[in-house]
């Protein structure tokens, strides 16, 4: 069990400390039952594709992930050393849940999954990433997606 | 949805639907490899799309053992295998170039293992195989600042993705084996134990030498952990 309080210094400290921006409250939409939505994730873990560009320090841009992509193509190029990788090095799925998703569609609990799934690299200002959530939003739309999984590291 | 690991940032930026989970950070969905319990956190987190009245923000319920503690081992991890130096007469006269590539030949069985278990590895950020990148980080180590090995990519970048790449194919070494180290027992194994640490912590002082931006930059937060900093020569 990990809480704020429990990390050991200098760590919580950092983490107490970090500028959170002040975002424009946004109402909650009704939509479709579950088992009818489309699902996407997106991830500020810093995933890349093995023939993508890997993000920089600062970086405010995105990676798409196809959906079948195979996980050995996946590679996380995040700026902060300061939070396990060991998870995601054995298990893709404790970052980016995309077989959790696909049983769950199979199994009929969600409608289907999303073609594309999307990745940011978060050690940088979250308000630095508006343009591009808001290109990508329109991506997700194209693709139908109703439901968007955020999964951090 | 969103899934957060840290409940007072949650507070603050207000997102419509939130699961804060008591997890490791990195670990989103708890535990690797354990397919019910990820089931589990994603189904509590996309059931918050019912919920029309947010902003809400949810205490998940469970939290995430270590392999460990899963299995009630209560003794200290340590590494399983012996790094040891090559037998010679005169050790002395072996230099870190040396034992670190003896370092890296003797963990290649295990990452071949780990890719064997997993079908993957997530070696490979910087483009360069590890032998490489290990030669490359060797270079910062006496003070020479050469350029880049990967075309189009500035050096600081690719001297922090190779570092990304050394960490990566040690630490997927020893999760090959038997036994079950935590995250903390991979950190401090690495930096106070390996000979690739060591070489970590001296390539830090001199790029905190070197007048530029960018490796300072590199040096102060790229390199060692903040919660390995202490063992830093530099204190």
């Amino acid at each position: 069990m990990v809480r704020l309080a429990d990390i050991p210094m200098p760590e919580r400290g950092f983490l107490e400390n970090m500028p959170i921006p002040e975002i424009e409250e946004v109402p909650c939409i009704s939509g479709p039952p579950l088992a009818e939505r489309r699902v996407a994730i997106v991830t500020t873990a810093g995933l890349t594709t093995r023939q993508d560009s890997r993000f920089g320090m600062g970086s405010n841009d995105y990676r798409v992930i196809p959906a079948n992509l195979d996980s050995d193509e996946l590679v996380m190029s995040h700026a902060s050393i300061n939070y396990d990788r060991s998870g995601f090095q054995q298990d893709l799925n404790v970052v980016f849940p995309i077989d959790r998703l696909k049983e769950l569609a199979a199994d009929g609990v969600i409608g289907s999954v999303a073609d594309f799934h999307y990745s940011f690299m978060g050690a940088t200002d979250p308000l630095t990433l508006e343009p591009a959530a808001v290109q990508l939003a329109d991506f997700l739309k194209k693709d139908a997606v109703d439901a968007v999984l955020l999964t951090p590291v | 949805m969103h899934i957060s690991l840290i409940r007072e940032h949650s507070e603050k930026n207000r997102t419509p639907r939130t699961l804060w989970v008591t997890f490791e950070l990195g670990r989103p969905l708890g535990v690797p490899n354990d397919t019910e319990f990820q089931r589990r956190v994603v189904t509590t987190a996309l059931e918050l799309l019912d919920s029309t009245d947010g902003p809400v923000l949810k205490d998940y319920s469970e939290d995430a053992p270590t392999k460990r503690e899963r299995n009630n081992d209560e003794d200290p991890w340590v590494c399983p295998i012996s790094l040891t130096l090559p037998a010679t007469d005169d050790k002395a006269e072996l230099t870190v170039d040396d034992t670190l590539a003896r370092e890296i030949n003797d963990l290649a069985p295990w990452y071949e293992l780990a890719i064997q278990k997993t079908g993957r590895s997530t070696v490979g950020s910087s483009g360069l195989d590890i032998s490489d990148a290990a030669t490359f980080l060797l270079s910062f180590r006496t003070g020479g600042f050469p350029e880049s090995p990967v075309e189009g990519a500035d050096v600081d970048r690719v001297l922090k993705w190779a570092c990304d790449d050394i960490k990566a194919y040690y630490y997927e070494a020893m999760l090959a084996q038997p036994g079950g180290p935590t995250s903390a027992d991979l950190d401090e194994w690495f930096f106070r134990q390996t000979i690739a640490g060591s070489v970590f912590f001296d390539v830090q002082r001199e790029c905190l030498k070197k007048d530029d931006e960018a490796y300072q930059l590199i040096g102060k937060q790229y390199l060692i952990p903040r919660l390995q900093q202490h063992w830093s020569p530099l204190d």
